[in-house]
């Protein structure tokens, strides 16, 4: 569904990314793990073209994105979320959700103004959409607080509904469980797991070994701006190279 | 080739300024515009220190770049340091705020006439096809030991290099241990101090108003972007360029048209060339 | 006193539309527009040069409401692809130019400006008039509200304030937000040509010294103070500008400071809440607040 080839950057001079190569298939949930600084964040902005990249294609559904706009790419149906969630902190939580929703006609100029109805009743869809994503992450009872004021762990959680209100058929989670609390990290996984259910497909970096090595079908190991191996959880942890690259033996 | 000379002096200029510029922009990640105030303000300091306290005019100058510093540093400290996790565009806001303060502070403390140095007798010295006043030379020699300086502390010292990385990789230069809050205090040292420099050069060269520097801003920021934001030589090649075009324009229009020239070249760079001419090396 | 005090509410609602305009621009989408007196300046000068060269006032007024808006276009395709700060410093060398254009340029009178601009309902008799403009400009300043209502509160106006908010994360979530950006610029700038064709109009003489830059931060300190909602902006902006201006009569009743040291005074006070407020109340006094919504499903009560 994802395939990445050879994609590099570089800043400076110095780089950060150096020939990464990587497929993710339908209905996968791969992780993508690695010391701070093997570039895993960077690849995410290469793939969203949140950053240009220097060499390298990205394929989506066998069609080249490469270089495609960030929204074109998200409309495309593929969507991701932040190391640091970046909410419309002074949006409450359920216009933040319901901001999210693609191709409203209420969002074009014109229609505002010509199309008062057909707009009223789309918010009205769009609302009862946003509920149910807030029942789906228990989340119901801050509603209509502002984003500014959740915590941690509901601002990640936010930010994956707000990620589903846009219905991806892909999803990219950046550390979707750091800084959470314990009691809520599993409901996180769980919850990833019901999605795959409904035919969505995960990449997803995180630092927490045994949350990614529970969730993940398939691993892909980053170092120093490359892939250093791929595999099952089980054949990854048995690597000594993954072993010696956490430990900084190049 | 009068107007090229002039040029070339009022480019050393805006190069300084925006040398100023373009270390905080690249590294706090903002255009600062509070930059021309600062100019006006070590102006008005020297004038102050010279004319008023009467002192002789090299060691007025010293102690009001001594003084623009601090000034600079002080506003970063109480202006700018709050808000280190705010939005980028706050700290473009709060800019405002202190170049507002920096002009109103000038105006009440030395008023809004036309004022200047008082310089020993200007003999303009004459080199064939033009001819140069001594201030003249001593703005040139000084931007350029000044750049030399800049360079050698951007891509020689410790401090320097840490500033660079923080610039290019601000994740990178977490990751690695730098000292943020450090880099950032040296940033908004050398950028002031360099900006204070500009600023006593331009009010030898220039009269003094409060709108002295503000005057010279539009110039300095399209030196910046000329030049690619976070480039210090980019700065100063741009602004030899900006005030190159900017004097040789007064050949054939009216001179109060400077500034236009300034702003269409500003909106060409970003038309064609918005990284700068020497950004992606 | 009547006329006085309709002078002084007439005024009061052009202050207000720039306001509207600005905190569409600022307080909704988060655009820093350096140049906005620039464009209340194009729509003065527009409307009184086209009456002054005998274009019907309402065809005048409605011509400097879209040059306003077309010139601030050029302006935000060129900055607003790139980032924030970009609009900043080219809105900031626009004013620049504009000023010095309208200073040196002989056609639109240089430093003396134009006079004889046809008043608005200039027919009626000087008793009556001042009144049905008031009334008139009133409703204008109304139309508008409600105008820049409808915009917030529908799903485009949630765009805007999510692009305020991250631009990045609206991009990523599907949202071209250039596009969206340009057209806050446009609109806001619009609204400024608007209320300067009404001014233009209303005293019947421009020159350049009334559209002094620091008139832009003047406003933008009222909407910051205001805060994003509508009301907010304008109740900000009005406040903060009669406070300003009342500091005028300070130096009638024996305080002895001049009138130019007041006017450095002001610019210190403006400064100084600019870098206060984005530090300690950027949200402002009455912030856009959104509709509390209430789950009404037939499962809910379940």
């Amino acid at each position: 569904m994802l395939r990445l080839e050879a994609l590099a950057k570089s800043f400076g001079g110095f780089a950060v990314v150096k020939g990464c190569d990587l497929e993710v298939r339908e209905g996968e949930i791969v992780g993508l793990i690695g010391p701070n600084g093997a570039g895993k964040t960077t690849v995410f902005n290469l793939i969203t073209s949140a950053l240009p990249l220097d060499a390298g294609r990205v394929w989506f559904d066998d069609r080249d994105i490469t270089g495609f706009p960030t929204h074109r790419i998200a409309q495309a149906g593929l969507v991701r979320t932040f190391q640091v969630p970046r909410l419309f902190e002074r949006l409450s939580v359920i216009e933040n959700l319901m901001v999210a929703g693609p191709n409203q006609r209420g969002e074009r100029f014109w229609s505002v103004w010509l199309r008062p109805g057909e707009i009223a009743r789309e918010e009205k869809r769009n609302e009862e959409q946003a509920w149910e994503t807030l029942r789906f992450l228990g989340m119901e009872r801050v509603a209509n607080d502002l984003a500014a004021t959740l915590s941690g762990g509901q601002k990640k959680l936010l930010e994956l509904g707000r990620a589903l209100m846009a219905r991806p058929r892909m999803l990219l989670l950046d550390e979707p469980v750091a800084g959470v609390a314990p009691r809520l990290i599993d409901e996180i996984a769980d919850r990833i797991r019901v999605l795959r259910g409904r035919g969505l497909t995960f990449l997803v970096i995180e630092h927490k070994m045994d949350f990614i090595m529970a969730l993940s079908d398939r691993l892909y190991v980053m170092a120093d701006g490359r892939v250093l191996t791929e595999g099952r959880p089980e054949e990854v942890q048995a690597d000594q190279r993954v072993l010696d690259a956490y430990l900084g033996v190049a | 080739m009068q107007a090229a000379a002039d040029g070339v002096v009022v480019g050393a200029m805006v190069g300084l300024a925006a040398l100023g510029l373009t270390l905080v922009w690249a590294v706090e990640r903002f255009p600062n515009i509070a930059q021309g105030d600062t100019l006006t303000l070590a102006a008005y300091l020297t004038f102050g220190l010279s004319v008023g306290a009467q002192l002789p005019i090299v060691p007025a100058a010293v102690l009001a770049v001594g003084g623009t510093t601090l000034a600079v540093q002080a506003a970063y400290q109480t202006a700018f340091r709050p808000l280190r996790t705010s939005p980028r565009v706050t700290l473009l806001v709060a800019s405002i705020g202190v170049a507002l303060v920096i002009r109103a502070i000038v105006s009440l403390v030395w008023g809004t006439r036309l004022q200047s140095y008082d310089l020993p007798v200007r003999r303009a010295i004459s080199l064939g096809l033009f001819h140069v006043s001594l201030v003249d030379i001593v703005i040139l020699v000084t931007v350029l030991g000044l750049v030399g300086a800049v360079y050698w502390i951007l891509y020689r010292s410790r401090a320097g290099i840490e500033m660079r990385a923080v610039a290019d990789v601000p994740d990178l230069a977490r990751v690695t241990g730098i000292d943020t809050r450090r880099v950032l205090r040296f940033t908004w040292l050398l950028s002031g101090f360099v900006t204070a420099v500009a600023g006593v050069l331009l009010g030898a060269k220039i009269g003094l108003t409060p709108l002295l520097g503000w005057n010279l801003l539009l110039a300095a920021f399209a030196a910046t972007v000329l030049g690619s934001v976070g480039h210090p030589l980019g700065a100063i090649a741009g602004g030899f360029v900006l005030g190159l075009a900017m004097e040789l324009s007064t050949v054939f229009i009216s001179p109060t048209f400077k500034e236009a020239i300034a702003f269409v070249i500003l909106a060409a760079v970003l038309l064609f060339r918005p990284r700068g001419l020497l950004a992606g090396r | 006193m009547a006329p006085y005090l309709a002078s002084l509410l007439l005024f009061g609602g052009i202050y207000a539309m720039l306001a509207l305009g600005l905190n569409l621009q600022w307080g909704h989408t988060g655009l820093v527009n350096l140049g906005f007196v620039a464009f209340f300046a194009l729509g003065a000068y527009s409307a009184a040069l086209l009456t002054l060269n005998g274009v019907p006032l309402l065809v005048a007024a409605v011509i400097a409401v879209v040059i306003a808006g077309l010139v601030a276009y050029p302006l935000g395709r060129l900055t607003l692809r790139l980032q924030d700060d970009y609009l900043a410093i080219v809105t900031f060398g626009f004013a620049e130019v504009v000023r010095i254009l309208l200073l040196n340029t002989r056609w639109v009178g240089g430093a003396d400006g134009l006079t004889g601009i046809p008043q608005l309902f200039g027919p009626l008799a000087a008793d009556v008039r001042p009144f049905i403009q008031l009334g008139a400009v009133l409703m204008v300043v109304a139309l508008v509200l409600v105008l820049a209502r409808r915009l917030t509160e529908s799903p485009y106006g949630r765009v805007l304030r999510a692009i305020r908010d991250s631009a990045e994360a609206a991009r990523s979530l599907g949202k071209e937000t250039e596009g969206y950006k340009v057209v806050a610029l446009v609109l806001g700038s619009a609204l400024a040509g608007l209320a300067g064709a009404i001014y233009a109009h209303y005293i019947g003489y421009v020159s350049p010294d009334q559209f002094d830059p620091s008139l832009t931060f003047l406003i933008f300190t009222g909407i910051v103070i205001g805060g994003s909602s509508h009301w907010g902006a304008a109740v900000g902006t009005l406040v903060f500008i009669a406070a300003m201006e009342a500091t005028r009569f300070l130096g009638d009743v024996g305080l002895p400071i001049s009138q130019s040291d007041f006017a450095q005074l002001r610019l210190l006070v403006i400064g100084l809440l600019l870098i206060v407020l984005m530090q300690r109340k950027r949200e402002g006094l009455w912030p856009y607040r959104h509709r509390e919504r209430v789950r009404v499903t037939r499962d809910a009560a379940a």
